[in-house]
């Protein structure tokens, strides 16, 4: 019959969630519990009557294992004190069945047992409470190694700042950096701080202490230093503020990298762009100034000439020359330097036909259609001397009866393409055109036949209500 | 020259004015000279530097300058137009390839009629001197 009120302390022993040893006081294995034969795999055969490095020799690969020294110097402790000993994290391999030795971390407490009842003061064995760390220490150590690694791969200066104290743990990259032999100067971080950019100490001390107030802050600088030979250079320092988990002080931990080439760069960049911009804006001038002087001498040809052939010729002339000349008067206008917004062109343009054209004698008007539009400077030139063009013939050639009206369109006109479209209400749809005679306006057909090829277009020509040429053209 | 001045102008009455040329290309001075007299204004002088337009302005009092801005000398129209204004209260005309040489400072403190950019359309410059005689009948 079981009796639940007694137990034998053996079974207690077995029972326990912590592995026991329990040896002599000159580590002669007496008793090993369950949990402990477990962990070591072990049976307690294998082990009783054996000292304990018998039973688990060191590992000759390992020449720092002392093990067993600090085990007896531990056990000793015991009997000396009869009180309880922890020793300090302890590294033992294990030896296993297939002769390889297992890399274990260990926490041992050793614990005196008091067995003689003739001497109840004395310590008869020791019991040996081994707890394995090794998933712990070698988690840890594997995260450091790395880290370690990814510092050293990535050729990174790794620095941990603590304010308090004001040292500084860095990579030897980062002495390097602030151009400091290896090995010149000590965990203090005042050489450091010496070497900040007058212009930059504060703002990196204000930063610093930003980062320290708020454990987990990002770190964000961008600062210089002088080095012992005058130069400076750009670093930018990344990283964030923890709380050391022993010691509870707060570190800054993070990298800084050497920015100067990629400053210098920048600079450089930004120079060639400000040289480029003054350059264009130069040609751009010469460009204006030559086709102004260029219609100034047309005009004063034109006014001089006496005869009339002559000076209509010219007027002709000058007329195409402005066209193309005001599309330059409207490069750069804006940042975009390699299209032109045509709409607004166009406005100009047509004002500047109707008050020209209508000076002859007639009082026309004409209408302007346009989409909002940019297109390339090539096709705005050519385009403005069709439409100069289409409307001088259209001033030139309609029979007007009553008022007169030229009207402009310009827009998209299916997919890709876009469209120009002159028309004039200067006949009726079945009034034959005034002959084209005058050799400036067969010049001007000609043109106009030539720059719808030079768009890419096709060109139509029809009588609607008087005289009308469209242009499609891709975009 | 260009010929006699206009006995009558062809703005319909409104006064004709007196107007200096200052620029230091001789082909854009003369046409812009013939353009101005075809209008029925009067050219008091062509200048190529801002000395020169200074001096001519002082001695002359034009009602108002036509002012390109890259000047002969490697002088600046923009000095000639604040010259003009602040000493004589002579207002100009700013032609140039280059307008965004001018400042908003310079702006403020020149108050031109009108910026007009080059190559110039000529009824762009005969729309600006009909302004300039309205507001001067106005007056």
């Amino acid at each position: 019959m079981f009796d639940a009120s007694r137990i034998d302390p053996g079974v207690i022993f077995d029972a326990a969630p912590t592995a026991q040893l329990v040896f002599t006081p000159d580590l002669r294995i007496v008793a090993a519990n369950r949990r402990y034969c477990t962990l070591l795999n072990r049976r307690p055969e294998d082990l009783i009557g054996l000292r304990v490095f018998e039973a688990f020799p060191a590992n000759p690969d390992d020449p720092d294992a002392n093990a067993e020294a600090e085990l007896q110097a531990s056990a000793d402790a015991v009997v000396a004190t009869g009180e309880a000993q922890e020793m300090p994290l302890r590294h033992h391999d294990v030896l296993e069945a297939d002769g390889r030795y297992d890399t274990r971390y260990w926490r041992i407490l050793n614990s005196p047992i008091f067995a003689d009842p003739d001497a109840p003061g004395r310590v008869t064995h020791v019991i040996h409470t081994a707890e394995d760390v090794t998933r712990a220490v070698l988690g840890d150590r594997a995260e450091a190694a790395k880290r370690r690694a990814a510092m050293r791969g990535a050729d990174l200066s790794y620095f941990e700042l603590d304010p308090g104290a004001r040292t500084l743990v860095r990579s030897s990259q980062v002495d390097a950096l602030f151009g400091f032999d290896l090995n010149e100067i000590s965990a203090e971080v005042q050489p450091f701080y010496d070497r900040l950019h007058p212009d930059d100490f504060q703002m990196v001390m204000t930063e610093l202490e930003r980062v320290a107030r708020t454990i987990g802050s990002d770190l964000q600088l961008d600062f210089r230093i002088v080095l012992p030979d005058g130069s400076v250079r750009w670093l930018i320092g990344r990283g964030e503020s923890v709380r050391d988990p022993d010691t509870r002080d707060v570190r800054i931990v993070g990298i800084v990298i050497d920015v100067t080439e990629i400053r210098e760069n920048e600079a450089n960049l930004r120079e060639a762009v400000e040289a480029r911009d003054l350059l264009i804006a130069e040609v751009n001038h010469r460009v204006k100034n030559s086709l102004q002087m260029v219609t100034s001498i047309l005009n004063l040809e034109a006014s001089r000439s006496a005869n009339p052939e002559a000076r209509q010729s010219l007027l002709a002339a000058t007329a195409r020359v402005h066209a193309v000349s005001a599309i330059h008067a409207s490069l750069y206008e804006d940042a975009d330097v390699s299209s032109v917004q045509f709409d607004r062109y166009l406005t100009r343009l047509c004002a500047h036909l109707r008050n020209s054209l209508s000076s002859e004698g007639r009082n026309v008007r004409i209408e302007l259609e346009a989409e909002p539009l940019r297109l390339r400077t090539d096709k705005a030139v050519t385009l403005s001397l069709a439409v100069n063009e289409l409307v001088t013939n259209s001033f030139k050639h309609a029979n007007w009866e009553g008022e007169g009206m030229v009207r402009v369109s310009l827009g998209h006109h299916g997919p890709g393409m876009i469209a120009l479209v002159v028309s004039d209400n200067g006949t009726g749809a079945d009034a034959v055109r005034s002959p084209v005679t005058d050799s400036s306006s067969g010049l001007g057909k000609r043109l106009i036949s030539g720059m719808a090829s030079q768009l890419g277009g096709t060109i139509e020509e029809g009588t609607a209500n008087g005289w009308r040429t469209c242009i499609v053209f891709p975009e | 020259m260009a010929g006699e001045p206009a006995s009558s102008s062809p703005n319909d009455g409104a006064p004709s004015l007196r107007v200096l040329i200052v620029e230091d290309n001789v082909f854009i001075a003369l046409d812009l000279e013939a353009q101005i007299m075809d209008m029925g204004h009067a050219v008091v002088g062509l200048a190529a530097t801002a000395k020169a337009a200074i001096e001519t302005s002082r001695r002359t009092r034009p009602d108002v300058a036509i002012v390109d801005l890259q000047l002969a000398d490697g002088s600046r129209g923009q000095d000639v137009a604040l010259v003009l204004r602040e000493e004589m209260q002579i207002p100009s005309i700013i032609v140039s390839g280059s307008l965004h040489q001018v400042t908003e400072a310079d702006m403020a403190a020149i108050r031109p009629l009108a910026m007009l950019s080059k190559p110039l359309f000529p009824e762009e410059l005969r729309q600006v001197f009909a302004g300039a005689c309205a507001s001067r009948s106005a007056v």
